[in-house]
């Protein structure tokens, strides 16, 4: 596990990564969302780094096609950092722990930033420009947002660099700091299953003409919100840890019932 | 007003492009503002393009495809919206108005890909375990074509068949909403398949109280209205809190049991 001797990336390696970030949403999909594309982007810096190691590029693959969702214009800085990681061949817990506590906070971020405050007054200024017949509207809008595209490269070098003075510091400890990391990642992914979309089921149960019970409402948000969500993630979890049933019919059977329960207007 | 062959199969091109733009690429150009404008352009109005799109894009703040919500597509409606403007020569407001029921089905496309490459995620799953790294790149490229492919079919379409291909949609589109729903249900569900992914190789059997922690602090600060955008940074500052803590215990375990003095902090 030595640190710096190993390096392989280079500048433009760290560019290439940062232009590639442009497909993070590629494969995007409802079960892991962003995963296929934020793995395609590092995998030319992977193939660099594990070379002819088949087992090591093979890991580094399956874990960086895991649920991931964050915010396409930051995600550089989150790539730089974990390539720097698997350069040095940091611990495989750290470098997952890092990428799942630090995934969603930046997409809060991102979306703080661009979505609810960039994008409403730039779009505002620039669509009172159109609708007055200028070009300058979509001209201006445009660059700006090309702007903020430029500035993928900075947020990667950014990760990449922190990434490589912080590696040089942590591999003496990595077995400490990578217990850490993970803690960090499970409070994220509880943190998350909460603020997703979740189950909302719609049926209601007539007692009487005074009286109707929802059972969202009523029942299951009694209980305790998102009950259903951490439940269906939980029974997920039971049948592929313990049953070893395979991910993909558990896909299937999700939208099999989903759309069965949605048609009878359960769901 | 007639489209000619040329116009039509460059409007269908750019709605290949914004099509993939919408989510890769510049992540910019797909927007009504500057849609409407190059639409505009290819149709021999460019100014009726600038005020259609301009006049989209004040529609469509608010109503952003944030944290995975589809909302109508913008992108198929800002290019039919400027079509129908120029074509039928409608005022802004009665172009956008008939232009809905496209923007319905670009967000019937975009659950369609997003489920259908939901099975195929195993398919990937694979091609990492051997590390065929060209296989992710040809599946990724595939979801985008195909997404791209549909948009510039839908566009095509609506030049075509104009507001009468609209009044299809509609009709399809109230008959069978339901089949769209349950995908977009389906999709919300199949997400939690994807955490149980994540958790399965993480949560190790000291971690599950921490994991619920997390779940029950962002549940709370979820129902904050003011606080909701913020909840998974706020639930991530407590976990490094956590994440420390742990660490330095375990670093100070760790000399103790280096210096083989069976921990002289406890005092003992």
């Amino acid at each position: 596990m030595a640190s710096n001797e190993n390096k392989v990336l280079t500048k433009k390696d760290i560019n290439k990564l940062a232009f590639d970030s442009v497909f993070l949403q590629a494969g995007f999909n409802y079960e892991r969302m962003q995963s296929c594309g934020f793995l395609q982007a590092q995998l030319p810096a992977l193939k660099k780094i594990y070379k002819d190691d088949k087992a090591g590029l093979s890991a580094a693959m399956t874990d960086n096609l895991e649920f991931i969702n964050t915010h396409p214009n930051l995600v550089g800085f989150l790539m730089g950092l974990l390539v720097s990681m698997e350069e040095s061949h940091s611990d495989r817990s750290i470098i997952k722990g890092l990428k799942v506590a630090l995934f969603a906070p930046l997409a809060g971020i991102g979306d703080a930033i661009f979505w609810f405050t960039l994008l409403p007054i730039v779009a505002g200024i620039c669509s009172s420009m159109a609708m007055e017949g200028s070009v300058m509207g979509p001209i201006i809008f445009f660059l700006v947002y090309l702007a903020i595209f430029i500035m993928r490269w900075f947020w990667t070098h950014l990760g990449y660099n922190l990434g490589v003075k912080a590696v040089a510091q942590i591999t003496d400890i990595s077995e400490v700091l990578a217990k850490a990391a993970t803690v960090l990642g499970c409070t994220v992914i509880g943190g998350l299953i909460a603020s997703y979309v979740s189950i909302n089921v719609q049926t209601e149960i007539v007692v009487n003409e005074a009286k109707t019970v929802a059972l969202q409402a009523d029942f299951f948000d009694k209980i305790f919100p998102n009950i259903l969500s951490i439940g269906y993630v939980f029974l997920m979890y039971y049948f592929l840890k313990k049953k070893k049933v395979s991910p993909v019919v558990l896909i299937l059977a999700t939208f099999v019932l989903a759309i069965v329960l949605s048609f009878f207007g359960i769901l | 007003m007639e489209f000619n062959a040329i116009q039509i199969l460059l409007v269908g091109v750019w709605a290949f492009i914004v099509g993939i733009d919408q989510y890769n690429l510049l992540e910019s150009l797909y927007q009504p503002i500057v849609t409407g404008a190059v639409v505009g352009a290819i149709l021999g109005d460019l100014n009726t393009g600038l005020v259609v799109g301009g006049t989209y894009q004040l529609m469509t703040i608010g109503n952003m495809p944030v944290g995975g919500a589809q909302p109508p597509n913008a992108i198929i409606g800002g290019i039919m919206a400027t079509v129908f403007a120029i074509g039928s020569g409608l005022d802004t407001t009665a172009a956008v108005g008939l232009a809905v029921p496209f923007a319905l089905f670009g967000q019937y496309m975009v659950t369609l890909v997003f489920t259908v490459m939901s099975p195929l995620m195993s398919s990937a799953d694979k091609m990492a375990e051997k590390g065929d790294v060209k296989g992710i790149v040809r599946l990724n490229y595939l979801a985008m074509g195909a997404l791209g492919l549909l948009f510039a079919v839908v566009c095509i379409g609506g030049l075509i068949g104009g507001t009468a291909l609209g009044t299809t949609l509609q009709t399809i589109s109230d008959k069978y909403g339901w089949i769209m729903d349950g995908l977009g249900a389906a999709g919300g569900m199949m997400r939690f398949v994807g955490f149980a992914i994540l958790l399965r190789i993480m949560l190790s059997n000291e971690l599950w109280g921490i994991y619920f922690a997390g779940f029950a602090l962002a549940t709370i600060i979820g129902y904050i209205p003011e606080l909701s955008g913020s909840a998974l940074l706020l639930v991530a500052f407590v976990g490094i809190a956590i994440a420390l803590n742990d660490f330095q215990t375990r670093v100070a375990i760790r000399q103790n049991a280096g210096n083989g003095n069976g921990g002289d902090e406890d005092g003992i």
